[in-house]
């Protein structure tokens, strides 16, 4: 607001004392500082407005204590208390008045005492209820006047959770949020005053207050006005309004008339005094001005305003001893005023006393570090006494304090955007390609012996065309652009497809893909748990298969880690399970072996041959693995956290209801930062108390012991965590590298070796068991690397095959005449649309987890409350930054980024769930079944919509060439990856010549719309 | 599928369950559209469709449906006559209270979870959440065992229910409901762009047929089938009438504003349409019922319990005139109660021991109430029913089989109201 003073040019008519005086900031809080603590509603009064309460007659003590209240008539009030008091010990509302009585005779301590006595009445009738908050309220007032303004605010909000329409309890807790200077939160309990009350003149006033402390002052004019068409008498509203007027220079209006009419209403108006003071200066009437100051010094000789106005006409005038010892009087009488001092740092300045000048300069800008009066004033003081670096420092600072507005020509700087988390990919090793080659041979050989065996006709070798779409999709997740697309159909090399696989592999696609299968998989979700975030980890499993992890190093990962999820976001795999360690060894043995041993965690297995006992067994290996930790854990080398941070944070200065806000987010930091996966060695595990078998006893503690081939041995100094995924990764066991060896296949041929890949019987029986045996030894003679074991699957014959056409009966085992026909996956789907939509489609990416975790990560052994409660607040704002990113790619209320790089899981209502990706509850819960929905996503989502807009990819792609040929041409190598035949050229030229232009836009729509768009052939 | 089932040995049964897992891919919903049973157990049976109304964040109790005038624990809400003689519902239900004697009113609901996500999905499946099975809601165990029963609108559509809703559970994903987000928008994708005329979406379905002829030919298996079938079904949804179902622009305004201009009343008001269009669960959430702080003077209790009043009442009223309430089960259920002490902030915190749910129509004897909670409304007193009872009620009036036993596809056996017991008195 000072600045707009500044800037604001003063009417010629105005001597220059007024520009001096609002350049040395004379800001309108220097104007007005009368604020109204208004008279309170008591207990009967407000009963007897509620007309449902008309049964309770007015109670004669409240009707007469009122009337001396008014009257101020506080000795006679408090000897009627204590008679009423005699009578009645417990009777709450003469406690009340005897308290307002006190704090009407400035014994504030005293009142503060009988209000105390209101709170131990602790009924829940209406009449108790109104006691307490009108002792609140009335107690907010004392300590209001004792200058403790955080605990008025904290008793007015005390008197709200009593009596939420209290409407003198909001008035109050907004003045003391004035007096705090937190405009917002009073204009905002001002409102609420006045919601409570619509009559209510002081709480307007006050609010025009508040505006005009914000520099809106036809808001203050406003609101003055409401309040004088409510109450014609309330003076300060006449004060505040010509105080509004003479900070907006409005010549139009004159203040004089409202300052004389609030002075004939209050003639010990004192602020109203200084203030016509100031005008008449203003006016040149310097001996009216005079003697306005010497009648409110008069009335109150602390006046610190009147001794700070006189002494600024002193310092007006160069007398610079009078004006200092004017200043002096207005320091004693109100501390801490950061004006004050400046005004006397000039006054010193003037007698060339920069010592004494620098020394106030300091002290204001101490007690308001933005205040550029001072900065200026210091500043030549500094220079006036030789000290350069301290006047540049000071000159430096005044620039901060007023930038000069950029340059209205210079071309507007693009706004930077958070960074982006990207993966670093790294290919399969060129030289291993002959070995690949190699083994892809042997699995045709293997695959053709079934084929002899079973009587089977191979499919024919795919077409160029048909083995880029395929194998985009199955390594990438997405159909290649146009210009792949043409780039691969116009090659000629003969191992141009071999080529191809390496290039993709190598690809960030691969990463983006695998990713989805494995969040299907691992059930992924954003919030691994209600404490735990689990971006830490998603960006591990990125950035673990975009550099070809080995599949046994990365589950080893995931099943010895410890700590913190930011430390070690492996842990995110224990966290998805926090608390839940039976069902995390279900999942564990289903996810890496393959096999189902869940049904065995209540009874034995019905049908294989697992008993609940080795349930146990096996759980026991991991149920000491905790994933939180509590403050008495021997790492937290001082004092328990949970105990020293709660008792710094009941120190915090803050408000009451902030304070209760925040300890739940503050709790609930501390929380995260105790998520820490550990092995309690002593907590074991024990049968149900129904444990119904004869082998044991209900409650018997229960060992160790691997029941799947070898046995699981726990080394000393080992936890058995460490033993178990040893046991669970080794080559020897019978089920981990079988289990990998068969999801990998299946995800490039459509059908596992054996079905379905995650339960894998005892019985099960591999289509082409050599088959099987082969694979399964390749991936271990491969150590696990699974990129190189992919390389050798894509170069075989069988995938290169065309598609199977034929109906494989239910339970028939599918002996691979080529891959299966398989409609995309839900993201395959939607990266595929985007490839076709966005320009670049792999532009966005999340952010970095750390962002986040270097805010909300701390040490708990030696980190401040205050500090912990600020990195809250602190963390709150990421997500705004990451909404600034997002916010560049939206259309339509749609986020355009790979399905890898959205939330998980995503709303039940978007392209992705409605084309089958898993809510993330279920261990592979995706489906690719169709559904109405899914059309009608088809025929009119926004995606579609989007195909068809200037600028989409297709479009530009389209509008580049020139004759219909060629540009249906382009369409269909853009969707369909492949060139029309003679007869669909045909159709489409039909439809361009009757269309034209929209001919191409229908011709887009109906090719996503086709079965052979949306399936893998 | 229900009779090959009971032809199979346990054995063999396990097996079929693999196979049906497998199918799971591709296999169309249309060939489950004939199976419609009609067995119907001694009592109920009598309702055909299902409206699903959950009061999302806990309904408090003691200022609902269960008041204890003259407690302390009462806070400010005043109990009001209702068209049963001696019967009392809150203040702040004018409009349920003139239809008492619609109403079935059980007061001793009970639960064991203060958690708000473990009581919804308790409350709609009957099961505990685990992390190994996801157990279906209502609407499709509906279709489970009854088959599907409109050939072109969707059997359940949930509105305004949160993402966690579990939906068709380990059912086929064929089952699964149809989300709602806004009913003020109603179904989404279904508006062409302006450009396109119905000829030209004509000219369009033509188009794609041609050029998808080549594939459709070659592969003529059973998922690239169905695909085509749903691509007729969205086709004649689109053309047909029955669009017109989720469009709340068709109502008069007097209407929509009866039934309050808030996504609970609009969704009352569209499942009122979906249900006189043949839909056969409609579910519909209300939020806000979380209330831990200043519930009177705030004003949060009144308004929410205002608008559960108009929307409901209006629905129920609109049903009965239509003829509707006797086939309709309108059920009104939370996921447990608030504390019937007022805490230090003027709220009500979580309360599992005791709540209040609702049923009418369907078959269900109104004007009742059933069970009671204790004199503090701090517990059961008499005749607690428990979320699977709640729900086993339910299944009864929709003569579903109780006893039949559906494996999920890993093999676990389960049932529609898991072991609930039927509560007798109300069907």
């Amino acid at each position: 607001m000072n600045r707009d003073l500044v800037s604001s040019t003063p009417p010629q008519r105005f001597p220059r004392i007024l520009q001096r005086f609002l350049r040395i900031r004379t800001g309108f809080l220097c104007l007005m500082l009368t604020l109204v603590l208004t008279p309170l509603m008591t207990s009967h009064q407000a009963a007897a407005q509620q007309k449902d309460e008309k049964e309770t007659p007015p109670d004669p003590f409240v009707v007469q204590s009122i009337e001396r209240r008014a009257r101020g008539e506080w000795d006679l009030l408090i000897q009627e208390c204590d008679q009423v008091l005699q009578a009645e010990p417990t009777k709450g509302a003469a406690f009340v008045f005897k308290g307002i009585a006190l704090n009407g005779k400035g014994d504030h301590d005293g009142a503060i005492a009988q209000f105390a006595k209101v709170f131990e009445q602790t009924g829940r009738d209406p009449i108790t209820i109104q006691n307490r908050a009108d002792a609140y309220t009335n107690r907010s007032t004392s300590y209001y006047k004792k200058g403790e303004y955080l605990k008025a605010i904290d008793s007015a909000y005390f008197a709200l959770l009593e009596k939420g329409n209290h409407a003198e309890a909001h008035n109050n807790r907004g003045v003391a949020y004035l007096a705090r200077r937190q405009f917002d939160k009073a204009i905002t309990s001002f409102d609420r005053a006045i919601g409570a009350n619509p009559k209510y003149a002081a709480a307007y006033s006050n609010r025009g207050f508040a505006y005009g402390a914000k520099g809106n002052f036809d808001q203050v004019i406003a609101d003055q006005n409401k309040a004088l068409e409510l109450d014609p008498n309330l003076a300060v509203a006449y004060q505040r309004r010509a105080a509004a007027i003479i900070a907006k220079a409005d010549t139009k209006s004159d203040p004089q008339k409202d300052l004389d009419q609030a002075l004939t209403l209050d003639p010990n108006f004192t602020e109203a005094l200084c203030d016509r003071a100031l005008l008449y200066s203003m006016k040149g009437e310097l001996p009216r001005a005079k003697a306005d100051l010497d009648l409110a010094l008069k009335i109150d000789p602390n006046c610190a305003k009147a001794h700070l106005q006189r002494g600024r006409a002193y310092l007006s005038q160069k007398n610079y001893d009078e004006a200092i010892a004017s200043f002096d009087k207005a320091i004693t009488s109100k501390n801490n005023d950061p004006g004050a001092y400046t005004s006397r740092g000039y006054a010193h300045q003037g007698k060339r006393d920069h010592e004494k000048a620098i020394q106030d300069f300091t002290k204001a800008v101490e007690l308001d570090p933005r205040l550029d009066a001072a900065f200026k004033g210091r500043s030549e003081s500094y220079k006036k006494t030789n000290k350069p670096k301290e006047e540049r420092a000071d000159l430096a600072k005044l620039k901060e304090l007023h930038p000069p507005p950029p340059p209205k020509t210079a071309a507007k700087k693009p706004e930077e955007l958070p960074a982006r988390f990207m993966v670093a990919s790294k290919g399969v090793a060129p030289g291993k390609r002959p070995e690949a080659l190699r083994s892809a041979k042997e699995i045709d050989r293997l695959v053709g012996l079934n084929y002899a065996k079973y009587n089977v006709t191979p499919n024919p070798k795919t077409s160029d065309a048909q083995f880029l779409r395929r194998v985009y999709l199955d390594i990438t997740g997405t159909v290649p652009t146009y210009q792949q697309t043409q780039k691969f159909l116009a090659a000629t090399e003969p191992d141009r497809r071999t080529r191809l696989i390496d290039e993709l592999l190598a690809s960030d696609g691969y990463a983006s893909h695998f990713f989805n299968y494995w969040a299907d998989v691992l059930r992924y979700t954003d919030n691994l748990n209600n404490s735990v975030r689990g971006e830490p980890y998603r960006q591990w499993i990125k950035q673990s298969l975009a550099e070809n992890k080995p599949w046994d190093k990365l589950v080893s990962e995931i099943m010895t880690a410890e700590g913190l999820v930011w430390n070690n976001p492996a842990v995110g795999y224990f966290q998805r399970d926090a608390n839940m360690p039976l069902d995390n060894m279900n999942n564990t043995v289903r996810i890496f072996l393959g096999t189902r041993i869940g049904c065995a965690q209540c009874h034995d297995h019905p049908t294989e041959h697992w008993t609940q006992r080795e349930f146990y067994q096996m759980a026991a290996f991991t149920f000491g693995t905790v994933t939180s930790t509590g403050g008495h854990d021997t790492r937290y080398w001082q004092k328990n956290p949970n105990d020293r941070l709660h008792e710094e944070y009941a120190e915090i200065e803050q408000e009451e209801e902030d304070r209760r806000q925040n300890s739940y987010r503050f709790d609930r930091l501390m929380g995260i930062n105790m998520m820490i996966v550990n092995d309690q060695t002593d907590r074991k595990i024990r049968l149900p108390k129904d444990y119904k078998y004869t082998d044991a006893k209900p409650e018997d503690l229960i060992e160790p012991k691997t029941v799947i081939g070898f046995p699981a041995e726990i080394r000393t100094g080992e936890t058995p965590r460490q033993a178990f995924a040893r046991w669970l990764t080794s080559k020897q066991n019978p089920r981990f590298a079988l289990t990998i060896a068969n999801r990998l296949w299946k995800q490039a041929l459509g059908t596992g070796q054996i079905e379905p890949v995650d339960d894998i019987l005892d019985k099960s029986a591999p289509e082409n068991p050599e088959l099987m045996t082969f694979l399964e030894s390749e991936i271990k003679r491969l150590d696990f690397d699974m990129k190189e074991y992919l390389r050798i699957v894509f170069n075989t014959e069988v995938y290169q095959r065309e598609a199977c056409a034929v109906e494989v009966p239910l339970g028939e085992p599918y002996h691979y005449p080529g891959p299966n026909l398989r409609r995309m996956t839900a993201e395959q789907a939607w990266d595929s649309f985007l490839t076709l939509a966005v320009v670049d489609p792999d532009e966005y990416r999340e952010m970095p987890a750390k962002m986040r975790t270097e805010v909300v990560g701390l040490d708990l052994n030696t980190i401040s409350a205050k500090k912990m409660l600020d990195a809250e607040f602190k963390s709150a704002e990421i997500d705004g930054i990451q909404g600034k990113r997002q916010a560049k790619y939206v259309y339509k209320g749609t986020l355009l980024a790979r399905a890898s790089e959205l939330p998980s899981p995503v709303p039940a209502n978007h392209f992705l769930r409605m084309f089958g990706q898993s809510d993330r509850e279920l261990i592979s819960a995706s489906a690719t079944v169709g559904s109405v929905p899914q059309v009608l996503f088809m025929f009119n989502g926004p995606i579609t919509h989007m195909l068809l807009e200037k600028n989409s990819t297709i479009y530009n792609n389209v509008m580049r060439k020139k004759s219909t040929a060629d540009r249906v041409k382009v369409i269909f190598l853009t969707i369909l990856n492949r060139e029309p035949d003679n007869a669909e050229l045909e159709l489409a030229k039909q439809e361009v010549a009757k269309s034209d232009l929209a001919g191409y836009g229908n011709l887009i729509w109906s090719l996503v719309n086709t079965r052979e768009f949306l399936f893998i052939q | 599928m229900k009779t090959l089932f009971s032809k199979l040995g346990p054995i063999d049964r396990r097996q079929f369950v693999e196979y049906a897992a497998k199918s799971m891919l591709g296999v169309s919903m249309l060939p489950a559209l004939e199976q419609v049973v009609t067995a119907q157990t001694a009592t109920g049976g009598k309702a055909k469709r299902l409206i699903y109304l959950f009061m999302n964040g806990a309904m408090t109790h003691l200022d609902t449906f269960d008041l204890k005038p003259g407690h302390v624990n009462q806070g400010d809400t005043k109990p009001i006559n209702t068209s049963v003689a001696g019967a009392q519902i809150s203040q702040f239900l004018p409009n349920l209270a003139s239809q008492f004697d619609k109403l079935a009113v059980i007061r001793s609901m009970h639960t064991q979870t203060a958690d708000h996500e473990a009581g919804e999905y308790l409350m709609r499946t009957s099961y505990e959440e685990i992390a190994t099975e996801r157990h279906p809601s209502l609407g499709p165990w509906l279709q489970q065992l009854q088959g599907r029963q409109n050939k072109t609108l969707p059997d359940t559509v949930l509105i305004s229910a949160p993402a966690r809703h579990p939906g068709a559970g380990f059912f086929d994903p064929s089952f699964s409901p149809l989300p709602i987000g806004d009913p003020n928008r109603g179904l989404e994708n279904t508006t062409a762009p302006q450009y396109l005329t119905d000829d030209s979406f004509e000219k369009r379905i033509t188009l794609i047929n041609g050029f998808d002829k080549k594939f459709r030919e070659k592969f003529k298996v059973k998922k690239v089938q169905s695909y085509t079938d749903f691509y007729a079904e969205a086709t004649s949804l689109l053309t047909s009438g029955e669009l017109k179902a989720f469009d709340l622009n068709n109502e008069k305004n007097e209407d929509r504003d009866r039934y309050g201009r808030d996504s609970f009343g609009q969704g009352c008001l569209l499942a009122r349409r979906l249900i006189e269009n043949n839909v056969r669960c409609v579910e519909v959430t209300c939020g806000g019922w979380d209330m831990h702080s200043n519930i009177y003077n705030g004003g949060a209790l009144p308004a929410r319990a205002d608008i559960m009043d108009r929307a409901v009442g209006n629905l129920l009223k609109d049903l009965a005139e239509r003829g509707l309430l006797e086939e309709t089960l309108v059920v009104l259920t939370t996921e447990f109660g608030r504390s019937p002490a007022i805490n230090y902030n003027a709220g009500r915190d979580h309360h599992p021991a005791v709540f209040s749910s609702l049923l009418a129509g369907g078959g269900i004897k109104g004007g009742q109430f059933y069970g009671t909670s204790d004199a503090a409304g701090h517990s059961v007193a008499t005749d607690g029913v428990e979320p699977a009872d709640f729900n086993a009620t339910i299944a009864t009036a929709l003569g579903l089989q109780r006893d039949k036993i559906v494996f999920s596809p890993t093999g676990r056996p389960f049932k529609v109201a898991h072991d609930g017991n039927p509560i007798a008195k109300l069907l």
